[in-house]
């Protein structure tokens, strides 16, 4: 039974691998990751970060991040990047999705954008009626990590 | 309730599943009055997008009453007819200020999976896999409707539920077809797929002021409602040399507009579909793009190819060499149905756009299995089979 489990994560690795993989069309690219994660929201930069302050989940992560607003160029809004002063930081807040540092900063930013623009993070659909499979494992595994992973 | 879930490659059932909530405070939850099936769910039924889970809820395109409303709705109350857009969109991104909600930033839950696979991702789209936002679909009896101030619309009084219906997705995909084509006054159009999307890209390229709209497929009984219904020409491609015939047509120059709404499943005669099946089933290629080729090649020069039918990823032999050397104008999209389906349901009220002829098959949610086997199959002249979750 180990090793039936064992093959199953395995697979589910690679599958989600291929499902989430970066660089689809040519070499993986190495993740940086203190590099900037920037969201363009579409409002003014007072709006954005007013009086300085972080906006929605952005605000738990306290000085764990560096946070810049500049305006977009042609009338988009505002660029709002969000760096990590400590890539292995362990002073990421509860509640966001992923596992990493990195994933969680990705999903607040998203969540941050969503809730400066629209008021709100919105909910996916549940109760799932989706039933649990072994071939559907590593596409609910990376379901369960997309807000964190991505090209953000 | 009720619903028509996905189980497996061309494998559905009618099955038990949870009642849809209110989870954010522009929702409402609408009581599905009909739910049609679309072309682009066979993608899904075939295994061609590899994004569905056992258990998922088919359908996108809908209408029904609304019979719950979230605190931060205002546009709707319980009792409302309305129509609803197939994509998720917030209304308030950079996006959908510009009317191109199908692209909204806020719209999809499942942000990484679309964004791993072509760069970004695009908004939701109900019942259309976890790539799209994983929302429910429309075949059942109730269904969540986010921001629904945004993406659900009244019904005229007469406009009848078998019409409206329509309005959701296949009639604005067809004008978004037209209309970003950049269809006018004089233009011949091509439209490849006489099913409800490419004869709606017809009626529209009609009313924007073609002088000549020609729709292609191979089943007469679609090209009878695309000559009759529409008032389009048309031509069989299984006994037609297509491109000497558009040739022959259009003076020698080729259409002005040519509108593909096919997608990933085209066919056609000859060597070329078991090249691309065979490409495709070995996943070699993920879609069969012979529709979008052929309107390419038959394209004037200078002229304007737009790509409504979904593909997924990628194709073999796409013909870039033509393309390029004829100048030529390529787009495509998802639909950005919210800027359209106001003014579809206004022509829908006088008559100008009828879409009744589409719903071949109308059958309660239970005969859902059968109604996707005759839509799958082209069996008993199905175009569209429309459920009835109520009925």
């Amino acid at each position: 039974m180990g090793m039936v489990t064992g093959v199953v994560d395995t697979a589910k690795q690679v599958v989600k691998r291929r499902i989430t993989q970066r660089g689809l069309l040519g070499a993986e690219r190495p993740q940086d990751p203190a590099r900037w994660r920037i969201v363009t929201i579409d409002l003014p930069p007072q709006e954005v970060l007013p009086g300085g302050k972080a906006p929605g989940p952005l605000a738990d992560w306290q000085d764990a991040i560096e946070l810049r607003a500049v305006p977009a160029p042609g009338g988009r809004g505002t660029e709002l990047g969000a760096r990590l002063r400590d890539p292995h930081t362990d002073r990421a807040p509860e509640g966001l999705d992923g596992e990493t540092p990195v994933q969680k900063l990705r999903s607040a930013l998203r969540r941050a954008k969503q809730v400066l623009e629209t008021g709100e993070v919105l909910r996916a659909d549940e109760p799932s009626t989706t039933e649990p499979t072994v071939t559907n494992a590593p596409l609910r595994s990376a379901i369960k990590d997309s807000g964190g992973e991505g090209r953000l | 309730m009720k619903a028509l879930t996905w189980k497996g490659v061309n494998e559905v059932e009618v099955q038990t599943v949870p009642d849809p909530k209110i989870l954010n405070s522009g929702d409402a939850v609408v009581k599905v009055l009909r739910s049609t099936t679309c072309g682009s769910d066979l993608h899904l039924l075939g295994g061609y997008i590899p994004f569905m889970q056992s258990g998922d809820v088919l359908g996108h395109e809908f209408l029904g009453e609304v019979v719950e409303v979230g605190p931060g709705v205002t546009k709707h109350k319980v009792g409302d007819r309305v129509v609803v857009c197939s994509f998720v969109a917030c209304g308030r991104c950079w996006y959908c200020k510009n009317e191109l909600y199908s692209l909204c930033d806020n719209g999809n839950p499942n942000p990484a999976l679309t964004e791993e696979l072509w760069g970004a991702n695009p908004g939701g789209c109900y019942g259309y896999s976890h790539a799209m936002g994983g929302f429910s679909g429309s075949h059942a009896e109730y269904i969540r409707v986010p921001y629904a101030d945004v993406g659900a619309f009244k019904v005229p009084p007469g406009v009848s539920d078998e019409r409206a219906v329509f309005a959701s997705d296949a009639a604005p995909t067809g004008w978004m077809g037209a209309d970003l084509a950049g269809t006018k006054a004089g233009d011949v159009v091509a439209v490849w797929g006489a099913g409800a999307v490419g004869q709606m890209a017809a009626r529209a390229a009609i009313l924007l002021g073609a002088e000549r709209v020609i729709v292609i497929d191979r089943f007469d009984y679609r090209l009878d409602q695309a000559e009759k219904v529409i008032g389009a020409e048309v031509i069989n491609y299984e006994t037609t040399d297509v491109d000497a015939e558009l040739r022959e047509r259009t003076g020698g120059r080729g259409p002005d507009v040519c509108i593909e709404a096919v997608g990933m499943e085209a066919h056609s005669p000859g060597l070329q579909h078991v090249y691309d099946q065979a490409k495709q089933q070995l996943r070699l290629q993920t879609d069969r793009p012979t529709a979008v080729r052929q309107a390419i090649y038959s394209c004037r020069k200078g002229g304007s190819v737009f790509v409504l039918g979904v593909f997924a990823g990628l194709v073999d032999k796409f013909p870039l060499g033509a393309l390029m050397n004829k100048g030529l104008t390529v787009r495509g999209a998802q639909m950005h149905g919210h800027r359209y389906i106001p003014m579809l349901l206004d022509r829908m009220a006088n008559g100008e756009i009828v879409t009744e002829h589409f719903a071949t098959h109308v059958m309660p949610l239970d005969d859902g299995p059968r109604g996707y086997d005759l839509f799958k199959n082209k069996k008993d002249g199905n175009l569209r089979s429309v459920f009835v979750p109520a009925g």
